[in-house]
């Protein structure tokens, strides 16, 4: 079903009739996040669950029965939730899904009874619909037609297309009544839809601390072992098994260049290390261990590293701290303590290292 | 002799017509006790009691005057316009601080918006704009309320 309803914004162009509330439900592991990436975004205004006109039932269940707009709450017969955001923001997938249907016709501040939208359909049964985005023209739609998405993953940037007072993007939570033969809207607010309470951006890392958090040194040739921890501020659980949106950390500044420290465990020239643990869910802590080698004429060095949620998204580097390791190799053979090479060629996760002291 | 009124919290239709600012001459409403079982004519806000529009508040050109309701005494104006809603709401993005009148935080949204801002003295207001008839905007400035 192409959501034509959905091609004149607010609820007195979609024409719903009464929702369907449920009770709140557990927070699910793989349930949805926020559909965009800037963690200080707030809402403006709620679903309103009260079909009357001129009243109102906002997410945290008071009802209004003025029918004005009530800021950071709802306003009436409002059949999504609006977050106000600069036009040409990104916009994310909430949750892992298929694109059924896109519009991207109309100018990105196109006013009028249409705007642009890119609709998903989940596994458990809903859609989601991401409304007055920009036009395709300029960047409004990321996806097609029949395209798989994970969650997270940029689908389209917003707009102010359709009825819209203001640049903001209209996310929409829609459930298949039987009795109506409809969609209609349901309030991921009120029923905590979110991976996290509240709902979090999708992805988002917090700096917890280093083996090393001064300048590594070594020698040229010699590989030392590195290790850093994030906890995940964001709302999608980390994984490192092989696969779409696994979180590694690699280099920044250029994003994925080649490093000249890349030692023989790297993943590639440019990805230093996967997770080590195999998930770490919000809140959690993730440890990544790497190597360094010294393979540049000896010097101060800085290698930049930025985490990167595989073939999904970088993450903000600035919200890490702007992580990188201060380097210096030294022009002196290294003696005594344990090389990568002497272990065996590779390095242990986990395992502390011992510098190689200069002597 | 002034009238004092107050707003009740019952729907104005049941009751007598409202009294009206007084400024000496006949009122709407009794001038004596209510017999018993009657009842009361609600009284409205005095439009002497009604926050007056600051000098030099922005206000779109070819804006409507609108009189504001009786039984809404936060409401300090209202006027309707042709504009499309973005550019009503663009238009006081720039025009508040522009007129010396700060934004605290703004609320875009499908059919309605509101501005929250400081006026002199620090007090917040409000600029909500909604879809008016025929097609325009409706504005309305008005005390800041949840």
């Amino acid at each position: 079903m192409t959501p034509l309803a959905h091609r004149g914004s607010g609820a007195a162009a979609l024409g719903l009739a009464l929702l369907l509330l449920t009770a709140g439900t557990a927070l699910a592991a793989d349930d949805y996040t926020l559909p965009f990436y800037d963690p200080g975004v707030t809402l403006s205004y709620g679903v309103d669950r009260d079909r009357t006109l001129g009243r109102q039932l906002d997410w945290t269940g008071h009802v209004w029965n003025d029918g004005v707009p009530h800021p950071g709450r709802v306003y009436d017969q409002h059949s999504g939730v609006d977050y106000p955001m600069a036009l040409r923001s990104e916009v994310a997938a909430a949750r892992d899904g298929t694109v059924i249907d896109v519009e991207g016709g109309y100018g990105t501040s196109q006013f009028g009874n249409f705007g642009n939208f890119v609709l998903l359909q989940h596994a458990d049964g809903r859609r989601t619909l991401y409304y007055h985005l920009a036009g395709a023209s300029d960047g409004g739609i990321g996806v097609a037609v029949g395209d798989k998405v994970v969650a997270g993953q940029m689908i389209g940037r917003s707009g102010c297309s359709g009825i819209c007072y203001g640049a903001h993007l209209h996310f929409e939570m829609l459930v298949w009544n039987p009795g109506a033969a409809a969609w209609k809207p349901a309030d991921p607010l009120a029923e905590r839809r979110w991976t996290t309470w509240p709902g979090r951006v999708p992805f988002d890392a917090a700096y917890v601390r280093e083996n090393n958090s001064g300048t590594e040194v070594m020698s040229q040739g010699q590989t030392i072992t590195h290790w850093v921890e994030f906890r995940n501020t964001g709302g999608r659980t980390w994984r490192s098994a092989s696969s779409v949106g696994r979180i590694g950390l690699a280099t920044w500044s250029p994003a994925a260049h080649a490093s000249a420290f890349a030692a023989s465990d790297w993943p590639s020239s440019w990805v230093a290390t996967y997770l080590d643990a195999a998930s770490v869910a919000p809140d959690g802590v993730g440890r990544f261990t790497f190597g360094l080698r010294g393979s540049p004429a000896p010097g101060s060095y800085r290698e930049t590293f930025n985490l990167v949620s595989q073939s999904v998204r970088w993450f903000d580097h600035a919200r890490l701290g702007g992580f990188y390791v201060p380097i210096l190799v030294s022009n002196l053979p290294s003696c005594g303590a344990a090389t990568s090479a002497e272990m065996g060629g590779s390095v242990v996760k986990g395992l502390i290292h011992p510098m190689a002291p200069v002597c | 002799m002034r009238r004092a009124c107050l707003a009740l919290l019952v729907p104005v239709a049941l009751l007598a017509p409202a009294c009206s600012f007084s400024d000496g001459s006949a009122s709407a409403g009794p001038s004596g006790p209510s017999p018993p079982g009657s009842v009361v004519a609600a009284p409205s806000p005095s439009l002497a009691l009604r926050v007056p529009l600051p000098s030099g508040f922005p206000v779109p050109s070819g804006a409507e005057p609108l009189a504001p309701p009786d039984d809404d005494p936060g409401l300090i104006g209202r006027w309707s316009t042709n504009l499309p809603g973005p550019s009503a709401y663009d238009f006081y993005v720039e025009a508040l601080p522009a007129a010396g009148f700060p934004i605290v935080a703004v609320y875009p949204g499908g059919e309605a918006a509101v501005i929250r801002f400081t006026v002199s003295g620090g007090a917040t207001w409000q600029v909500v704009m909604r879809a008016g008839a025929n097609g325009g905007v409706a504005i309305e400035v008005r005390l800041d309320r949840p």
